[in-house]
């Protein structure tokens, strides 16, 4: 099939070169040469815009002077001036040989054309819930991948991003919408639809990002819709001539918070007190050294960015061509990352047929970080030195008298290493087909390529207290191949007041897996190859395939612009999926009212425009691995006999052969209202979502003899009600310019049922801390309860349920009641998710200065702080925090307890709200000053832009948290509901000074 | 305008080509095969049941277990600086979820799902019939042997004895329940085990295996007639089949594995050869290697995770052997630092290891000058000195002192140890019993089970000085913490607890 591809390709690009051959031919009339310039309500000229006899497609493009000439038209025709972001006009020749023209700019959004569910509309054609980004601010905050920019631009979207060199933020659409781990948004660019949008795409080719919420904008994507759906336009040439742009930015980024953690010499009163406590002699910590893990992970780190663009175009067709490099070194010791891309994005149009393509192949390398730094700085000691030559791997860790089992940060970063290297190719490419004015066919064929090459090694000798390790060597190769092929047919046509268009399509997608594995020991020097190991050489590898086939239709019915009807169906067929469940139908309706163009409100001047909307569907999520209905049988269940190594085989994991696709079923009711000539545009939406089927790796009990994950099962329900607000307002005096721009997230979460058969358990995730329940939002924070400390044993005696306790120890509440402390004490004190998220952006300009402020918050969430667990458990050595004041006697402390080493009652160790903060948080996310030069003086040296800036990122945020960042995504990176609000050594967001420039020719 | 329909119809019918592959959404597994499409040839079966004693090896199950076992008893007790370790002979658990209890109980269960599929998918196989019934008598051995571990750990235990739906709660079992099972796949197991194997199959399950097994879970629920009755039925296959080994060492090193002593052991191989390093434990053939000795050996060339107590190495030097000598069992059990004691080749002080460090040797490979995780010494389960001992106890529980003596004596001759009088009356015998099966067994996993069915488990085995360190008293002193009526079992993990909803009661106390 891929031969077939191939060629009928080939055959279509030989086709289209014909076509441009082709010349047409005008008919004979009375007829006249017309020229002019184009300019703006400034006199500037506007090179590239378009001049077409109205009616025809014969036309010309304005010059780089702005100045046009186009032969043969018709003395008693009109001409239609166009250039993009301006009001296009259309005037009568009349005879006039020289026609000059004037295009005012336009401002307004409404007029704005977007990009949904595989068509384009008017924004203020916008039916369902649907965020468009203001991608000029967000390109203005510098980071490597688009997720982290999006972070608060958007209502409804949660971004949850870490300092970490090339990670991917966690982004969530309208809450967390499913227990399966797949839980984030679908991007589509440029047509074709992925996963993940990671730090190997150029942000800076976005031109437009357009956030489908609710299930009117999300139906057409069907089982993949459910955790909204994130549209990615890159940007296209414009016509006129060869424009270059070249970008760069060089800056500066640290971790802002350091914690206040003991020096040697405190550590050491401390630690010994602590033995002292539990009746043994102090350990006998080494003197000498005084080593401040911190100053010695932590560095200034630097983010640099070359953007190179070249685009242009003529009547008929345009490019776009960008090269990008991209440098970040970590803000501590080891990770790093790299990017280089090349974009080319082109278009050419012949008569009724279009072809273009939008392609894009990046490499990136990333050193990643490893193990957990940012807790093992909290837990190792400061009498222990960095680097110790009498240590196999020449680095410092615990030992018998200066005891702790953290690794040591700095030889987890510089003596193992872990890096991987993506190539990737991102693409689509597609044939338009105008096969009756109303009637138009497109074939959109779609590429997502990426081969990730792994390697990680370890170099021989221990970095941690009895933990030897030997060298080895593990290399993964990691291949992606997803392909997509759309056939849709667009109808559309207008009937005086009435406007139909109707869509149908046919669209199939192939995604394709594979990895290869090897593991190797004994390697000898510093020649990391698989070649080179000489012992337990060990290989693994597996390959997936999965299919998707899909038919949509989608109905649009409008009246007089003020009432608008939508209706979207797309039945989708997945093979992951067992034979009786394998199709699933996602239909939605919606409607608006324009009240603003109603004759009544002719004379309401306070509203430029108002606009009512309705909708509500179902959309789906077939978040499950390959093959998941399907039990395998496991090899090398092996046992020894007559010492001899004989094969086993079972089946190990237990299976559901009967899951369906989870669904979810959304009402909104959205508002749209704009003030003052557009200049104020408020936006509001509130929404109902019901999720059920929820696909949900069941805790079965470990009695099954389940080996691995649980088995998922077809059992939650999940409810999300939320009220997404945004307000726009840009207005100018004189030459001074401001805008402010708003958006607010206020989400309620609740889970409606978990395994009801089993009585509705709930499901615990990292530590049995985190527990998603019925009733309680998803993922709350289910621990002990304390009441200070004992001052006395009459306080003891007082409190009565912990008879054992000691003055010093921590007083925990019996919430049940039964006269003891035990699990079944514990109650929820906080939960994971913010209840109101929020950004604010500010910007100002003033001739060439402009400045721009984008702050960002929460409220309402909390999160589970291990390094305060570390540094307040005491019997297990670990640093302690300067500012503590531990009990040493009565009155002393309330708030932590008394240090004792190797407390056999664990009494300060137990999981409880000791250890849970509040998570809110307001920062300045991204401040920027820029200054342009004027033309006047750039022009002189043919430039047509000069753009200097400053931005400073991350520079203050106000938090009650004491770890590091209160911007804490979970355990494992993706901020699922197991992991989420679990700070266990989180990559703190970094504090940025970045200095850049823009240049235009 | 031909050209452009050409293109038109060109398009269309690339789109649809790549539009219509057939079977696109039929994706079978390339990966491995289905349960469907295995357990059909003898092959199978054996692939199957082989996987049950991979269950029993691993090393969450086969090494975690000790600690569970013997650091709970008065024989040892752990300086790890990993409190919820050393909390776990001090019969404290505050994490009911701590790994080497949760693992404990997930790998018995693990093995009983591997043993279930056994028996419900090999009787469909067309086969050797004498394979198949073996097959299936090993398949209920093994299932037994974890039942028995469930029932002495953890006692009130989930019954599963069938594969269910993935989401069934399994009922908790009476603890009376739960020993009928695991007399139940005993005596089947007898029923359809070989005496012995040869060649490629010596270390699987035999009949005298399941009929011992039958008769310590007898013996446990102080059942002594009927554990009398199994304990003869293996008394009658010596010398033949069984005998004890001329020297008591022999029992505890990769030499003279599966002998004649020996009635069942978890099978272990260093066949690379390795030394130091991490095992990877998913290979398929280096990491069937036992790491006890890496677990308990000497510092700083093991972990000494568990060490033996003062008290036991009281219980030795109580009583010399007929030569006035020290007990030989001793020096093959444990060391001490005393004149001419070396730890792998190096006296005390080379080794850095205090006056009151007392180690295990048993189960080491003491005699080397290294320790590794990659030890191929077998454990051994059930062995005939074990035998004897259990069978002297059943007999003299049941009043006929004077017959069950000469068992004991079998064990003390072996060991040069002066013969025990027949005119002990039952109870003087009961306590030199109690003695002889401590130096004999000591670190064999027994003992812990041997004081609860005594019923000496309790708070005053701490002695007058419940301060000191185990090493430094003369008792246990961890004991103060054992509660009567709890702390016989764990407890059952937390996890197991939450994913039952309600239907599974923790142990009582906990």
């Amino acid at each position: 099939m891929k031969k077939h591809l191939t060629k009928l390709c080939g055959r279509a690009i030989l086709a289209l070169s014909f076509l441009c051959a082709f010349i047409y031919q005008g008919n004979a009339q009375d007829q006249q040469t017309v020229s002019g310039s184009v300019k703006d309500a400034n006199g500037i000229p506007l090179p590239g815009a378009s001049i077409v006899i109205s009616g025809t497609q014969i036309g010309t493009i304005t010059d780089a002077e702005g100045n046009y000439r186009l032969a043969n038209v018709p003395t008693d025709g009109r001409l239609a001036i166009s250039y993009v972001g301006y009001e296009e006009k259309v005037i009568d020749v009349e005879n006039n040989s020289i026609l000059d023209i004037i295009l005012i700019e336009d401002t307004d959004l409404l007029d704005e054309i977007v990009v949904i569910g595989y068509q384009t509309v008017k924004r203020s054609d916008i039916v369902g819930a649907v965020s468009v980004v203001d991608t000029e601010e967000m390109l203005k905050a510098p980071a490597s991948n688009v997720g982290t920019m999006l972070q608060g631009r958007a209502s409804g979207v949660t971004v949850t991003s870490t300092g970490s060199p090339g990670s991917t933020p966690s982004v969530k659409i309208r809450g967390i919408n499913s227990f399966s781990g797949q839980d984030s948004p679908l991007y589509i660019v440029d047509g074709m639809f992925i996963s993940t949008l990671g730090a190997d795409f150029n942000p800076n080719d976005i031109k437009s990002i357009q956030v489908l919420k609710d299930a009117a904008a999300t139906a057409l994507y069907g089982s993949r819709g459910m955790n909204g759906v994130i549209i990615v336009t890159t940007k296209r040439g414009r016509s006129g001539p060869l424009k270059v742009d070249y970008d760069f930015y060089y800056g500066f980024q640290d971790i802002a918070k350091k914690l206040p953690l003991t020096n040697a010499e405190q550590f050491i009163e401390i630690n010994n007190l602590a033995y002292t406590n539990n009746g043994d002699e102090p350990q006998g910590l080494r003197t000498g050294v005084d080593t401040d893990w911190q100053d010695e992970l932590f560095q200034t780190g630097r983010i640099t960015e070359h953007n190179l663009n070249f685009s242009g175009g003529s009547m008929n067709s345009n490019y776009f061509i960008s090269l990008n490099y991209f440098d970040q070194k970590g803000a501590i010791i080891g990770p790093e990352f790299e990017r280089y891309q090349i974009r080319v994005n082109s278009e050419t149009r012949k008569g009724k047929f279009t072809f273009g393509e939008n392609i894009a192949f990046s490499r990136s390398n990333q050193t990643r970080v490893n193990g957990n730094p940012f807790i093992d700085v909290v837990w190792m000691l400061p009498t222990i030195p960095v680097y110790d030559p009498n240590n196999e791997s020449g680095y410092g860790y615990g030992d018998d008298n200066n005891s702790t089992f953290a690794t040591n940060p700095i030889g987890l970063q510089e003596h193992y290493s872990n890096t991987a290297v993506t190539s990737k190719l991102l693409g689509s490419v597609y044939g338009e087909f105008q096969l009756l004015p109303f009637l138009k066919y497109k074939l959109n064929l779609g590429v997502d390529y990426a081969q990730i090459r792994e390697k990680y090694y370890q170099r021989a000798g221990a970095l941690r207290q009895n933990t030897p390790g030997a060298a080895f060597l593990d290399d993964r190769n990691t291949e992606f191949f997803n392909i997509l092929a759309e056939n849709t047919l667009t109808y559309k046509q207008e009937f005086g007041k009435h406007s139909i268009s109707v869509l149908a399509g046919f669209t199939t997608q192939k995604d394709n897996y594979n990895y290869l594995f090897a593991h190797v020991e004994g390697l000898n020097g510093e020649f990391w190859v698989q070649n080179n190991g000489t012992a337990s050489p060990r290989t693994e590898g597996r390959e997936e395939t999965a299919g998707l086939r899909s038919i949509l239709a989608s109905f649009n019915y409008s009246y007089d612009d003020r009432y608008t009807f939508l209706v979207n169906f797309r039945r989708d067929g997945s093979s992951k999926f067992g034979k009786d469940n394998r199709y699933a139908n996602f239909p939605s309706l919606s409607a608006s009212w324009r009240i603003s163009e109603e004759r009544f409100m002719e004379g309401v001047k306070l509203f430029s425009n108002l606009k009512i909307r309705g909708s509500w569907g179902t959309v789906g999520n077939q978040a499950i691995d390959n093959y998941a209905t399907q039990s395998v049988l496991n090899y090398n269940q092996n046992y020894v006999l007559n010492n001899q190594v004989n094969l086993g085989a079972t089946n190990l994991q237990l299976v559901n052969p009967n899951l369906r696709w989870e669904s979810k079923t959304t009402t909104n009711i959205g508002l749209d209202a704009g003030f003052f000539d557009d200049k104020l545009n408020i936006s509001a939406d509130y929404y109902v979502a019901d999720v059920k089927d929820l696909l949900l790796a069941v805790p079965i009990p470990l009695s099954s003899g389940n080996t691995g994950g649980d088995p998922l099962a077809n059992v939650g329900q999940v409810q999300n009600r939320g009220l997404e607000l945004s307000l726009d307002y840009q207005n100018n005096i004189g030459d001074f310019r401001y805008g402010i721009s708003t958006n607010g997230t206020f989400l309620k979460n609740e889970v409606k049922a978990l395994v009801e058969e089993a009585g509705n358990l709930p499901i615990f995730g990292t530590g049995q801390i985190l527990r998603t329940a019925v009733g309680e939002p998803v993922a709350s924070f289910y621990v002990l309860e304390t009441a200070g400390i004992f001052q006395n044993q009459a306080e003891i005696d007082a409190w009565g349920v912990q008879p054992n306790a000691r003055p010093g120890d921590v007083k925990y509440v019996d919430n049940d009641g039964n006269g003891i402390i035990n699990f079944d004490d514990r109650a929820v004190v906080g939960k994971a998710l913010p209840d109101f998220e929020y950004g604010l952006n500010l910007n100002f300009s003033y001739k060439g200065f402009d400045a721009t402020a984008f702050f960002q918050g929460v409220t309402g969430n909390s999160i589970f702080n291990e390094q305060k667990w570390w540094s307040q458990r005491y019997d297990d050595n670990a640093n302690y925090l300067v500012d503590d004041v531990y009990w040493t006697g009565e009155g002393t402390s309330n708030e932590i307890p008394k240090p004792i080493h190797l407390d056999a009652s664990l009494n300060p160790t137990q999981n409880s709200d000791r250890y849970v903060e509040k998570g809110d948080y307001f920062r300045l996310k991204n401040l920027q000053i820029g200054y342009a030069f004027p033309m006047e003086l750039i022009s002189k040296v043919s430039l047509s832009k000069l753009r200097l800036y400053l931005t400073g990122q991350n520079l203050f945020t106000i938090t009650s948290y004491t770890g590091y960042d209160p911007e804490v995504v979970g355990t494992n990176g993706n901020g699922d509901f197991l992991n989420r609000g679990f700070d266990n050594g989180n990559f703190p967001s970094l504090r940025s000074v970045i200095m850049g420039i823009q240049i235009g020719l | 305008m031909n050209k452009i329909k050409t293109i038109a119809l060109l398009m269309v019918f690339l789109g649809t080509t790549i539009s219509c592959e057939k079977d696109l959404l039929d994706q079978v597994n390339p990966n491995a095969p289905t349960p469907d499409t295995f357990w059909q040839t003898e092959e199978d079966a054996i692939l199957g049941i082989n996987a049950v004693y991979s269950g029993i090896q691993n090393r969450e199950l086969s090494l975690w277990e000790i600690f569970d076992y013997d650091m709970r008893s008065d024989e040892g007790y752990s300086q790890s600086p990993w409190t919820d370790l050393a909390n776990v002979g001090r019969h404290v658990n505050i994490n009911y979820d701590f790994p080497w209890l949760l693992e404990v109980w997930r790998e018995l269960y693990r093995t009983i799902y591997k043993a279930n599929q056994v028996l419900e998918n090999v009787p469909n196989i067309e086969m050797d019939e004498t394979t198949k019934t073996r097959i299936l008598a090993e398949a209920k051995f093994l299932r037994g042997h974890c039942y028995y571990k469930l029932a002495t750990l953890w006692g009130r235990v989930p019954l599963v004895t069938s594969i269910e739906d993935a989401n069934t709660r399994y009922p908790q079992g009476t603890l009376e329940e739960v020993w009928a099972v695991v007399e139940q796949d005993f005596k089947d197991a007898a029923d359809g085990l070989p005496v012995s194997y040869t060649g490629a199959d010596v270390g699987r399950a035999t009949k005298g295996g399941a009929i011992g097994y039958l008769g310590r879970a007898l013996l446990q629920q102080k059942k002594w007639a009927e554990a009398a009755t199994e304990f003869e039925k293996i008394i009658a296959m010596v010398p033949d089949t069984y005998d004890l080994m001329p020297e008591f060492k022999d029992n505890f090193t990769e030499e003279f594995e599966n002998n004649k002593e020996s009635l069942f052991e978890i099978q272990f191989t260093n066949n690379n050869g390795k030394t130091g390093g991490f095992p990877t434990y998913n290979n398929a053939s280096g990491d069937e290697t036992s790491e006890r000795a890496q677990f308990f050996g000497v510092r700083p060339l093991g972990w000494t995770d568990g060490q033996p107590t003062k008290w036991l190495l009281n219980q030795f030097l109580s009583e010399m052997d007929k030569d006035g000598n020290e007990d030989p069992r001793l020096y093959y059990t444990m060391t001490y630092d005393h004149p001419g004691e070396l730890l792998y080749g190096l006296t005390y002080a080379e080794r850095g290891a205090g006056p009151n460090d007392r180690f295990w040797r048993k189960y080491t490979n003491y005699w080397q000058d290294y320790e590794s995780y990659f030890s191929g010494i077998n454990t051994r389960v059930i062995r005939l000195a074990d035998i004897y001992l259990m069978h002297a106890e059943a007999l003299n529980e049941l009043g006929r002192t004077p017959e069950a003596i000469p068992f004991a004596n079998l064990v003390r001759q072996r060991s040069n140890m002066n013969e025990l009088s027949l005119t002990l009356t039952q109870e003087e015998f009961r306590l030199q019993l109690r003695h002889d099966r401590v130096v004999e067994l000591a670190g064999e996993s027994v003992r812990f089970q041997d004081m609860v069915r005594y019923g000496i488990a309790g708070p005053e085995l701490a002695g007058p000085d419940p301060g000191l360190s185990p090493s430094e008293a003369d008792f246990d002193t961890e004991f103060q913490n054992f509660e009567r009526g709890k702390s016989e079992y764990l407890p059952i993990p937390l996890r197991e607890i939450d994913a039952y909803g309600g239907a599974l009661e923790q142990n009582p106390g906990w």
